[in-house]
């Protein structure tokens, strides 16, 4: 019997490549060994090392950028107050947790409520287009950075809270970067699965329908307001467990992690990585927090650079790092099928 | 009885007033043609009807119940289906995607049955594409279905959006400018179909169809009656041989310098149209 590699006289590799181009998985087979290599990558580094830590904040930030995904990439909606999410989510954990002793799975939960809430909160602005919505929610971030820095009483200012207790969920301790890994994958897994799942729904067909024409979408009976509001909740609640994570993660809690620059690098990071993608969104976060990483010396310019690198792919590169390996497969594809 | 009554509906822009105190009251299974030249308030009309705009004051009912504060999404809902002047399609979905939308309002649209994809669920996503292929082959668009809608002929386009109006069965029916970009077959061919989708019968009821045409062919051929505005106001009404030698008509046409199509604001277009169908006050 011949080996199974080939379907159909095509390669797998080829199959797979062209379904996922033409969007036929819900889940593709490259997403599946993302996911599979995701979960045995720790076995390849040093458990104690940098670089575990290193991906455990990257991966919580997947979580933030996943949701602005929906939000930016699939509604259209330009959100520059996402951190506010984010804020939220970490100081309800921040404080449940530390001063009232609140095991950490029901904060988790308040978390993710309270980035929902403030989803609410940021509802009222719903209305307003494009430049309009753009600039009210950076509004809305700045007024969560001066609520974050300046309720002393309840935040602790600018000095942030400290010595927060570490993630303990049945009886584990996620201290450890490695056991923290194990607790933050599942989550970008879930988000990214329930994601898809939406995508493919009549609401993912919404959001999609939208974005390429609002008149034509009201006209089939499709309400925008809500729609839009619906992103938001989505993607809001999404940042606010990311807060919740990063508060354990770090043990500590300040208000600049949650300031408008934020919100910019995460615009940055799906501008670079792809708008409209959820690949797309996990390849610049990687990409950005690598950056930051490793050009720490450059850290006064940081928003500087920022701007240029968002002016760059704007211009030349307009689909993100996604689209150009996209359009990279999709030409191999086409030179295949021509001979 | 009347599907659809304005009453004195008023719609004013910044000190421009582009819908005049309109009265119109349209039978079930007419089909009226909304005449006038560019800038008369035609598409403004429609927006109101359709709720993409709230009037500034007047009424609107629609199956005999008052709808004038009612949103655009629930008007649709109700079986208020509409195209627009200036194409709109979803240009990054396949045909037969863009009709299926407009099923939108009937499909089970809970973020649950998505996520846990229910078979009811995946039972109705097959009934929109079931339809929407029935819809495609209706209007005449057979086996475009998988191709981007973005990547047909522009006449072809309209006819997508005319599927994506009339697959949800809307008893009412809006179409703006049909015709336009249109060649002379696709026009032949747009006329058979709108009195196609009027003779349909949902639950027992002939599809209304509010129509805006340039073209007087189109026009006078498939209309029942017209209604005629101009600045806003609507001027005349009458079946369409009552029309043509309306003095008030032809005067506004002739007052109309601005008219672009040949064969729209001209009152040549309007002339020839009458002399062709032989003249003669048949209505008086
Ligand atoms: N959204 C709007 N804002 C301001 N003025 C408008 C708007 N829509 C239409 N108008 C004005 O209302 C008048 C009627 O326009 P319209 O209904 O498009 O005319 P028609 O479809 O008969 O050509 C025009 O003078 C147009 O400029
Ligand atoms: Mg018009």
């Amino acid at each position: 019997m011949r080996p199974r590699f080939t379907y159909g006289g095509e390669l797998f590799l080829w199959r797979w490549l062209r379904l996922t181009m033409a969007n036929r998985y819900v889940i593709s087979p490259f997403a599946i060994i993302t996911m599979l290599a995701a979960l045995l990558l720790p076995l390849l580094l040093d458990p104690f090392g940098f670089l575990i830590l290193f991906l455990d904040n990257i991966l919580v930030f997947v979580l933030l950028t996943l949701g602005l995904q929906l939000i930016l990439g699939y509604a259209g909606i330009l959100n520059l107050g996402h951190a506010a999410f984010f804020g939220l989510g970490a100081y309800t954990s921040a404080i449940l947790t530390k001063t009232l002793g609140v095991p950490f799975p029901l904060a988790f939960l308040a978390s993710t409520l309270m980035g929902l809430l403030g989803g609410l909160l940021m509802c009222p602005i719903i209305r307003l287009r494009d430049v309009y919505f753009a600039m009210a929610s950076f509004a809305f971030g700045i007024v969560a950075y001066v609520v974050f820095s300046e309720w002393r009483e309840l935040t602790n200012g600018h000095i942030g809270i400290r010595a927060i207790p570490p993630a303990r969920l049945a009886g584990i301790d996620f201290t450890s970067s490695l056991n923290f890994y194990y607790l933050v994958l599942p989550c970008v897994i879930v988000l990214y699965l329930v994601f898809r799942l939406l995508l493919i729904s009549p609401f993912g067909t919404s959001l999609n329908a939208i974005r390429q024409s609002e008149l034509a979408a009201r006209s089939v009976g499709m309400h925008l307001a809500a729609i839009k509001v619906k992103t938001i909740l989505i993607g809001a609640a999404a940042a606010g467990a990311a807060g919740s994570l990063i508060t354990h993660l770090q043990g500590f809690v300040s208000p600049e992690l949650f300031n408008w620059p934020q919100s910019i690098t995460l615009v940055t990071m799906m501008v670079i990585g792809g708008i409209g993608s959820f690949p797309g969104a996990i390849i610049g976060t990687f990409a950005i927090q690598f950056m930051s990483e490793y050009l720490r010396f450059l850290v006064e310019y940081k928003m500087l650079i920022y701007g240029g690198v968002l002016v760059f792919f704007m211009i030349f590169l307009p689909k993100g790092i996604a689209g150009v390996v996209r359009a990279l497969v999709v030409a191999a594809l086409e030179r295949r099928s021509a001979r | 009885m009347g599907v659809l009554t304005t009453r004195q509906v008023v719609k004013r822009f910044a000190g421009l007033v582009a819908v005049d105190h309109v009265d119109l009251e349209v039978q079930e299974g007419e089909v009226r043609g909304i005449v006038g030249p560019n800038g008369a308030g035609k598409t403004t009309l429609f927006n109101l009807i359709s709720g993409f705009y709230p009037v500034t004051s007047g009424r609107i009912e629609f199956l005999g119940k008052d709808i004038t504060t009612t949103s655009a999404h629930r008007r649709a809902g109700l079986g208020i289906g509409r195209t627009f002047q200036a194409t709109q399609l979803f240009s990054e979905m396949t045909v037969l995607e863009n009709v299926a939308t407009g099923r939108h309002t009937s499909t089970r649209n809970g973020a649950w049955a998505a996520v846990l994809r229910s078979r009811a669920f995946r039972r109705s996503l097959q009934r929109d594409r079931e339809l929407a292929e029935e819809i495609i082959d209706f209007v005449g668009l057979r086996g475009t279905g998988s191709l981007l809608a973005s990547s047909l002929p522009y006449g072809q386009q309209r006819l997508v959006e005319i599927a994506r109006a009339i697959v949800n069965q809307p008893q009412l029916l809006l179409l703006d400018e049909p015709a336009a970009g249109m060649n002379l077959h696709e026009i032949e061919a747009l006329n058979e179909l709108i009195r196609k989708i009027n003779e349909t019968r949902i639950n027992g009821t002939r599809v209304t169809i509010l129509v805006v045409e340039h073209n007087m062919r189109v026009i006078m051929n498939i209309s029942h009656r017209i209604s005629v505005l101009d600045f806003g106001e609507k001027i005349a009404e009458g079946p369409p041989k009552e029309i043509q030698q309306n003095e008030r008509v032809i005067a506004a046409y002739l007052g109309s310098t601005t008219g672009g199509n040949a064969s729209l604001g001209s009152s040549t277009g309007l002339a020839a149209a009458g002399g062709s169908s032989g003249g003669g006050r048949a209505g008086a």
